[in-house]
């Protein structure tokens, strides 16, 4: 290699090193700003200040979810499995929301704890499957997210994977 | 092997070469394209919870292939670029960054029109993959626009250069987000061979045939408009002139 090309590659590669650990560092040091939303232990540990806007990201709970009826105003809690907490929301939910689906929740705790909501969203898992093989497997006893499971870890889906 | 790269790293002797191959990977697209299209559309079954708003993961997928391929061959130009000035690796760089932009904004258009009927929002703020994948096409449209804020062509192309490979942090960015930080968007699926697991090949393989056709579409566009820039940049060498003589506008 000619020098003046060695010197080049040698600017290329220390500004490129540079720059990526300038990223990365910064990226370190605000890892806890980029996560989407809280999860129920961190609210139940007292990460979060009543009134504070935030995210909530869970399950929800099975058996949890209560309608009002005549309106549009719905209750449930919303679980990552160690904490619960409790979330009232009124307006109309995503078509995929029912009990043991992942969601994410806007909105803030008030002073009686529950978490007031002002949008739901339904987080969506990465399997894809037919709506006759999911049949087939529940007609055979056999639970699709367990079946799901053999590529994937055993952590709820709405978590990122622990590193 | 290397005696062939040679070839291709000339203007005159690139656009002798692909003469051809435009031909063949313009047929080798349509082919793909339709294939894939119909049968994603048609023949693959409905997802258990989406219905048939899961089929947008048939061009959202492989456009998001094409977004981070097009900027791994933009980066490999960039380097031989400033590393050892090849012309050619400047031409293919400043061709493909509109496929790469175009390719980007499709993933989010498609994404987003996949969100509403699934989370229930087009756009959510603050979610690593989504913002990570709209600083990617800021950064195409930044290399675009770069190049043309120089008065000479070889400050552009350098600068541009210079962005492109700084651009690049990004890309393992948009690929981990959904692993390092929590986002509404869920991970990449594990692809399975069994009938009866998540994701089993009747839904993924029409998305590798459209993810081919996306790759030979890739080439193709940018074949044709590499030849197109080597012609305006060639456009006073004796084989441009010689090329078109006959011509009207040269008669």
């Amino acid at each position: 290699m000619k020098p003046h090309r060695k010197k080049k590659l040698g600017i290329i590669l220390f500004v490129a090193a540079g720059l990526s650990m300038t990223v990365g560092l910064t990226l370190f040091a605000l890892s806890q700003n980029i996560d989407l939303f809280y999860t129920p232990t961190q609210v139940a540990d007292g990460e979060v200040e009543p009134g504070q806007h935030i995210r909530i990201g869970g399950m929800v709970k099975e058996g949890s979810f209560q309608s009002a009826g005549d309106s549009l105003s719905v209750q449930f809690a919303a679980t990552d499995y160690a904490h619960d907490v409790p979330i009232h929301y009124e307006g109309i939910l995503p078509d995929l929301f029912r009990e043991g689906q992942g969601i994410v929740v806007e909105g803030a705790v008030d002073e009686a704890g529950i978490f007031q909501a002002t949008r739901v969203l339904a987080k969506h898992d990465e399997n894809y499957m037919s709506a006759e093989v999911k049949a087939a497997l529940e007609a055979a006893g056999v639970a699709p997210e367990e079946h799901a499971a053999s590529g994937a870890g055993s952590r709820p889906a709405f978590l990122p994977p622990e590193s | 092997m290397m005696n062939w790269l040679y070839q291709l790293a000339s203007p005159k002797l690139f656009y002798a070469m692909t003469n051809r191959l435009v031909v063949w990977l313009a047929v080798i697209c349509t082919v793909l394209f339709t294939i894939g299209v119909i049968w994603a559309l048609l023949f693959a079954p409905p997802d258990y919870q989406m219905g048939h708003n899961y089929r947008i993961i048939y061009i959202h997928v492989p456009a998001a292939g094409l977004m981070e391929g097009c900027y791994y061959l933009m980066s490999l130009m960039a380097f031989s670029y400033l590393m050892w000035q090849i012309k050619m690796a400047d031409i293919v760089a400043e061709a493909a960054a509109p496929i790469g932009a175009m390719a980007t904004a499709l993933v989010l258009v498609s994404g987003a029109l996949w969100g509403k009927p699934t989370w229930g929002t087009y756009w959510i703020w603050g979610d690593a993959r989504l913002t990570s994948s709209l600083i990617m096409l800021f950064i195409y449209i930044g290399i675009i626009l770069l190049r043309e804020a120089f008065e000479s062509p070889e400050s552009g192309a350098k600068v541009s250069a210079v962005l492109t490979l700084v651009g690049l942090v990004n890309i393992p960015i948009i690929k981990y987000s959904v692993e390092w930080w929590a986002v509404l968007h869920q991970p990449a699926s594990q692809l399975s061979m069994r009938d009866t697991a998540a994701n089993p090949p009747e839904i993924w393989v029409p998305a590798f045939i459209v993810g081919f056709g996306m790759i030979a579409f890739f080439f193709w566009v940018l074949t044709l408009r590499v030849r197109n820039e080597i012609l305006f940049r060639e456009r006073k060498a004796q084989w441009v002139r010689q090329l078109f003589d006959g011509s009207p506008q040269h008669a």
